[in-house]
């Protein structure tokens, strides 16, 4: 029975890690085609998030079936719930890859109102956060975890700076408004994006630990 | 042991009594001697010394043989626990006729033999460790449960994998979902993966299902992983070439085909004359750069070697010398040469190496402004000839410096072009430098001048 657990709770582990790719790698590809109008790319996100999404409902599956069938204990069960919490931040931010894609696709061909330089620099804040933070969960160490929550402090002084940006140039003319919201929506969805992952730190913190702890 | 020694000392006891009873009995002692009760005392006494020095005697002879059997038996126990613990070169020295000795014999005979199997394994494994680390390619081997069983140095370099790998998750390795899809669906078709990051990687991905040799049954999957960025730049450059090369080629066909076709309805003689100095122009143009372009595949095709001599460069100098001086002249150009006293002589092409001189002299002249200077010199260097081409025009900025002997490539392509350039004279320049084994450098101040640099080993007289 005892093996029996840890075999499903490291079946688990992996399908985390699993879906933690496939949310980066979908990130990635919101960015990358925002940056380059690859619209061919942006429209691949669609499917990639049925995906995830598909993940997450198998994990939450899993993780119900291990409580009710194995009655796990303490550190275990700390451990299923993290990852039930962990997999619905996950997903979300699949989905502000979407919201992502959807305004790239919405842009289209036309040209960019300035040359991006804030947004792929949150994204790529954003983007190592969720890198580390599945660093952390792999080698279950919390100082990673720890750093990269402090690193959502850095995207959301970012998108200050492309809130403020955003709105000399629609103040300048009003023919940026259009874009200008639209891009003020892609820096709102990736300073989204940072809170889910600050998230997932706490919960990584939490599942090692014990401890709850508030970052930011 | 004790189990051992007892029932022996046990036998012998019982033994000597029964002997005792016998001998008794057979010589009738109790009626042949007188039957008193004080023989048969002194009788019993004997009797039992002998017993007790029979007992003392087998157990020393039980003793004595029992370490002729333990000495051999504990030898071969240390023999086999070191063999165990990796010693396989060791054997048991034991050379008795006996059933231990044979035992020994068989023992050592395994020893061998396990010996030669493991030094076998360890030589292959070798082998193929050695292969799998100077190869280029990335190789990740998996188990059925995607734990990695092996990966490469190349895959941890292309993945910038570091730390522990054996027996871990692959995603906990490499987190790339699109590897995990590559494991999921080995189909052997290479798939092609681009790697963001620092650098942008193109990885071409190749999964293959592997099963075991003599089973079937499917143990893992092997990933080889190719990187293939340079091969696509490669690519790039080639088609970007051609698409150049149609663009270059359609420009003067095009002004020659217009003016051509306006000319018919053109009487006066004036536009008439100018009309066809531009269709001269252009077409000149045309036929120059069809020329280089068959210069360069010419130089590509690298049998070139047909028309090597011995060539002395202070002529060759001299020759350039006379042809340039007149276009100079045209510009208001002071071109002068310095060439040293000795001769010397390089082993190649005599025509290329001119060509060579010419394009670095006609650029000199071409990018520098009237009233300037250009000077060529020839000297000996450790060696080796140098030749420098030097002016005083326009100079060249830092950026372009490394692309500046590319095929096509020109600082300002619309000065460049409107004075005749194609281009390809640099690259040309870059390519003669290889086929003679030189070096070619620049150096170059924006305003001040350039100086372009050539390197050639010498001829060896012998
Ligand atoms: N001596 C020089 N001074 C300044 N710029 C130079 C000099 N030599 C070469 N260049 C720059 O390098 C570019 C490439 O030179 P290259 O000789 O390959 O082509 P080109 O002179 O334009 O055409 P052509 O094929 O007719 O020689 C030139 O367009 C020019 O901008
Ligand atoms: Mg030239």
């Amino acid at each position: 029975m005892r093996e029996h657990l840890d075999q499903q709770l490291t079946r688990l582990n992996h399908d985390l890690i699993k879906m933690g790719a496939m949310v980066e790698t979908i990130i990635d590809k919101a960015v990358t085609s925002l940056k380059n109008q690859d619209l061919e790319l942006a429209k691949e996100i669609y499917t990639e998030d049925d995906a995830i999404d598909e993940m997450e409902l198998k994990i939450e599956k899993d993780c119900l079936n291990l409580i009710a069938l194995q009655q796990p204990m303490a550190k275990d069960l700390r451990r299923i719930a993290s990852a039930l919490k962990i997999i619905t931040d996950l997903e979300r931010i699949g989905d502000h890859a979407v919201n992502i894609a959807k305004i790239t696709l919405e842009i289209g061909n036309e040209s960019l109102m300035k040359p991006l330089i804030d947004i792929p620099k949150m994204a790529e804040i954003a983007q190592n956060m969720i890198k580390l933070s599945l660093d952390a969960f792999v080698n279950q160490d919390i100082e990673i975890a720890k750093r990269a929550a402090e690193m959502d402090e850095e995207v959301d002084k970012l998108y200050d700076t492309v809130i403020n940006e955003v709105f000399q140039y629609i103040q300048k003319d009003s023919k940026f408004l259009n874009q200008g919201i639209k891009l003020l929506f892609v820096g709102r969805y990736l300073e989204r994006v940072a809170d889910h992952t600050t998230n997932i730190c706490e919960r990584i913190i939490y599942m090692v630990t014990g401890e709850r702890v508030e970052i930011n | 042991m004790i189990f051992f020694i007892m029932p022996i000392i046990l036998f012998c006891v019982i033994l000597n009594f029964y002997l005792f009873y016998i001998i008794l009995n057979k010589y009738n002692l109790y009626t042949y001697v007188s039957d008193t009760l004080q023989f048969r005392f002194d009788f019993i006494q004997y009797a039992i010394a002998g017993i007790f020095f029979t007992f003392i005697f087998t157990c020393i002879m039980v003793i004595f043989k029992l370490n002729f059997i333990i000495n051999p038996i504990k030898k071969l126990t240390n023999t086999a626990t070191k063999i165990a613990l990796g010693q396989y070169e060791k054997r048991i020295e034991f050379y008795e006729a006996d059933e231990i000795g044979q035992l020994s014999h068989s023992f050592n005979l395994m020893a061998s033999r396990l010996e030669e199997t493991i030094k076998d394994l360890n030589d292959k494994k070798n082998k193929l460790y050695s292969i799998l680390n100077s190869m280029d390619d990335g190789v990740i081997f998996v188990d059925t449960e995607k734990n990695i069983v092996l990966i490469n140095p190349a895959a941890k370099e292309i993945f910038n994998v570091k730390g522990e790998t054996k027996n871990r998750y692959i995603l906990e390795v490499i987190r790339d979902s699109r590897i995990d899809e590559l494991i999921n669906n080995p189909d052997e078709t290479p798939v092609e993966i681009i790697m963001h990051g620092e650098k942008e990687r193109i990885l071409q991905v190749k999964s293959i299902s592997v099963s075991d040799y003599g089973t079937g049954n499917i143990i893992g999957v092997l990933l080889v992983i190719h990187d293939v960025t340079k091969i696509k730049a490669l690519e790039n450059m080639r088609s970007e070439f051609v698409a150049n090369v149609s663009h270059e080629l359609k420009t003067p066909l095009t002004s020659i085909k217009g003016f051509a076709e306006t000319l018919k309805y053109v009487e006066d003689k004036e536009t008439r004359d100018k009309f066809l100095d531009i269709i001269y122009v252009e077409s000149e143009r045309l036929s120059r750069l069809i020329n280089d372009i068959l210069t360069l595949s010419e130089l590509e095709n690298k049998d070139y070697a047909i028309n090597f001599q011995k060539v002395c460069l202070n002529e060759c100098i001299t020759e350039v010398y006379y042809i340039m001086e007149r276009i100079s002249l045209e510009k208001n150009i002071r071109l002068s040469i310095d060439s040293c006293e000795e001769q010397l002589y390089i082993y190649g092409d005599r025509d290329k190496f001119k060509q060579m001189i010419i394009n670095l002299v006609d650029n000199a002249i071409k990018y520098t402004p009237q009233n300037g200077e250009v000077y060529l010199k020839l000297e000996k260097y450790n060696n080796n000839a140098r030749i420098e081409v030097r002016d005083t025009g326009i100079g060249i900025s830092k950026k372009h410096l490394p692309r500046l002997f590319e095929r096509f490539y020109r600082v300002d392509k619309a000065r460049s072009r409107s004075m005749g350039g194609t281009g390809l004279g640099l690259a040309i320049v870059k390519h003669i430098v290889l086929m003679f084994k030189g070096d070619i450098y620049v150096d170059s101040e924006v305003n001040k001048g350039t100086t372009f640099t050539i390197i050639l080993p010498l001829f060896e007289n012998k």
